[in-house]
């Protein structure tokens, strides 16, 4: 079941609800369901039946303009999923699997949408009625009138749960057993490829931009998991990058069985798929990725990253005075941090990061870095993504430097170390505090390629608008 | 009146700290216990510290809040302020606070959350509603809890009960899969998740612990309060908590007594 909540006691009551008998049946144990003694009617569609009463807790809106006879609100929820369901046709996905055979189907094999009074608690689910192989069929509980809700209409509402939840069964059509990241993360961004003047995305990002230190494919702790929400920037961000088809595929991949993968992941299955289809690798995609995503907000650039990036909040980088050491530095597995230095009158200045005590440089191979210079809000040229092994970085005329630590491994343990920032001196001795062994080097030699343990191979890192990285060679002080 | 739980998720205002918190810093002037009956000495190697990290929200710099005591005959009434800086919001902010059971009274070890991985020092951590051992996937030790009995009186345990099921930290499985305790708020499931049930606010179910600790050790623990005792007492007696004690959540209080057996 995917329960879409707004407030925390949704995940109370979602987290407790189980597929019972359908909720227009008095037996019913659901959470939600209609009350004894309602009314209940329905509205057939060629492919939807809508389920309503008029009267009761669970009341429809009851106007009806149009004097057919149809309370408005339950032909515009049906006409909805009608929609719906073709865009979602149109964009090759599958429609949910149907559930004419099934002993309990709402009467035929129509998709079956219930509206119901959520009471505030939540707005809409989709059950899962019953599985085979990871594939599932399944109904709608949608809220009934959405009243005290904060949509602005209930047509919002109704499209936004039409579109999000119904994606759901989309989804249990493919596998039923994935993550929320990818099942909440794609819900969200199906309403965005629905309608995108709908918010929907937009409210629901902040949650992934304030974690992008987290690890994607992990769902967020806490009882309201907006970073499964919040996720659906990343298949947003894999939709304008590589074609709105990526998402689509990515579920064909995830089909049991598909490829010759028995339980297929949909975070195993990225990076095959974005190699034979795009191209290209989950390590370079993730990178750039995480660059977009500096262009969010007041730094917004759509002619750089994401069309509607200007709406995208949260990013929230450690802002850090220098000189900066974190010896205790860890970049999760497929996760990016984001540091913005204020130069301070400095000319430029070192980044380093130092394997720990016992390791060598292999143990940071997955991280990259990548650095933006931002010149009165707006973002240069940004590096070549490099190993964060020694840079060092002119400021030129930047005001700010975002820097972009990005761990490219799919899988394994965070990449720990020790970061230092400030000064050459500084940071010489922040490695000699932190034990790193630094080769002297003739001083004459070409690039300046800086050598200690943490590095085992030169950078060379040249960046526009003034701003350029040269990592140096230094004398070991210890 | 308001509705309970979001009145402890939305905790308002943190009180002021007690004061007078005392510090593990003291510890080496305590008198050596271990040296008979030691469980364990060394510390292990800790499980899903990237998942502990990121799905319990664990911080790197060390809470300063602090632990207060009272004496008791045999004892302590210990006082911790467990508010972690989550103010009106959900997130806890910080650290938990990690403790020491001492002759002194329960102190506070000051550590961070990834510290305390491969930290000794610590018995048990508060943060919020959590109390989390240092063993399993918590901590490098080999402390583990067993609840006693239903209804059993704390007062008059004086040694371990026989027949006791001990529990290590285990909310993660062998694959570091999360183990959340059950109530739909994604807390971990840990092994003394039993010193509170849900029934409209935070109600204390008086459970008694013996908590079994690196030294060998044993401590008898129960848990009396997760709000301020006025509101806790409101809340037991009522199942809901007042709009206006919404800020009096997170100021967890104990007993505890070391015990033979």
């Amino acid at each position: 079941m995917s329960c879409r909540g707004v407030a925390v006691v949704a995940a109370l009551l979602c987290a407790s609800a189980v597929a019972e008998a359908r909720p227009d049946d008095p037996s019913s144990g659901g959470l939600y369901r209609f009350a004894v003694g309602e009314a209940v009617e329905h509205l057939d569609t060629a492919r939807f039946r809508v389920f309503y009463t008029r009267a009761g807790k669970n009341a429809v809106p009851s106007a009806d303009a149009n004097t057919d006879g149809i309370p408005d609100h339950v032909a515009e929820v049906a006409a909805l999923y009608e929609d719906v369901l073709t865009f979602y046709l149109a964009r090759g996905f599958l429609a949910p699997l149907g559930d004419a055979t099934a002993s309990d189907n709402g009467g035929d094999g129509r998709f079956d949408v219930y509206l119901i009074d959520f009471g505030g608690s939540a707005d809409g689910h989709f059950v899962q009625q019953s599985c085979a192989q990871s594939r599932c069929i399944g109904y709608m509980v949608q809220e009934n009138d959405f009243v005290g809700y904060a949509y602005p209409t209930a047509t919002i509402g109704n499209r936004i749960l039409a579109s999000h939840e119904f994606f759901h069964a989309v989804q249990a059509a493919y596998n039923a057993d994935m993550d929320s990241v990818v099942t909440e993360g794609t819900a969200v961004w199906a309403t965005e490829q629905f309608d995108p003047k709908l918010d929907d995305l937009e409210g629901f990002v902040s949650g992934f931009l304030g974690q992008i230190d987290r690890t994607l494919n992990l769902p967020g702790g806490g009882p309201v998991d907006s970073f499964s929400y919040g996720a659906a920037l990343f298949f947003q961000f894999l939709g304008e990058k590589y074609g709105a088809d990526v998402v689509r595929k990515l579920y064909e991949d995830c089909v049991p069985g598909a490829r010759g993968v028995a339980t297929p992941d949909w975070f195993t299955v990225l990076d095959p798929l974005l190699t034979r289809e795009y191209g290209t690798t989950f390590a370079d995609a993730f990178t750039t990725f995480s660059t977009w995503n500096l262009f969010t907000a007041s730094r917004a650039d759509p002619t750089r990253a994401y069309a509607s990036s200007v709406a995208y909040l949260g990013l929230k980088p450690a802002k850090p005075a220098l000189p900066y050491e974190d010896p205790l530095l860890r970049v999760f597995r497929s996760s990016a941090q984001v540091l913005s230095l204020d130069p301070a009158g400095r000319a430029g200045f070192e980044l380093a990061v130092l394997p720990l005590e016992g390791q060598t440089a292999d143990s940071l191979a997955t991280l990259r870095l990548v650095v933006a210079p931002v010149t009165n809000g707006k973002i240069g040229e940004l590096s070549p993504a490099a190993t964060p092994a020694g840079t060092r970085i002119e400021v030129g005329s930047a005001t700010q430097l975002l820097v972009v630590l990005v761990n490219t491994a799919q899988s394994g343990e965070s990449t720990r170390g020790v970061l230092c920032v400030g000064d050459p001196s500084e940071v010489e001795a922040c490695k000699v505090r932190h034990g790193a062994a630094v080769e002297p080097v003739p001083p004459d030699e070409g690039c300046t390629i800086a050598r200690g343990r943490a590095s085992p191979s030169g950078i060379f890192v040249l960046l526009g608008l003034g701003l350029f990285v040269v990592a140096r060679r230094r004398r070991a002080l210890a | 009146m308001i509705r309970p739980f979001l009145a402890l998720v939305f905790a308002g205002a943190l009180l002021a700290a007690c004061g007078g918190g005392n510090d593990c810093k003291d510890c080496g002037d305590q008198p050596d216990m271990s040296m008979t009956g030691a469980r364990c000495t060394a510390p292990t190697t800790v499980p899903c510290t990237d998942e502990s990290i990121q799905q319990l929200t664990l911080k790197k710099v060390a809470s300063t809040r602090v632990i207060t005591n009272t004496a008791e005959t045999g004892g302590f009434a210990s006082e911790i302020d467990a508010t972690a800086g989550a103010g009106t919001g959900i997130d806890p902010k910080e650290s938990y606070v990690y403790a020491k059971f001492t002759d002194a009274g329960l102190v506070t070890v000051p550590i961070g959350d990834e510290a305390a991985f491969t930290s000794m020092e610590w018995d048990l951590s508060f943060r919020r509603f959590v109390i989390r051992l240092n063993s399993g996937v918590s901590g490098p030790s080999c402390v583990d809890g067993a609840r006693t009995p239903a209804n059993t009186n704390f007062d008059t345990v004086t040694a371990v009960p026989s027949g006791l099921e001990y529990r290590t930290e285990a909310y993660f499985t062998a694959t570091c899969d999360y183990i959340p305790d059950g109530s739909g708020l994604m807390s971990p499931g840990t092994a003394l998740q039993s010193f509170w049930q849900y029934p409209g606010c935070v109600q204390m179910t008086d459970n008694v612990f013996i908590i079994r600790l690196a030294d060998g050790r044993k401590v008898k623990l129960v848990v009396t309060h997760y709000y301020e005792q006025d509101a806790q007492d409101h809340c037991d007696a009522t199942n809901m908590l007042e709009a206006s004690d919404a800020g009096k959540s997170a100021h967890v209080g104990v007993r505890w007594a070391f015990v033979g057996g």
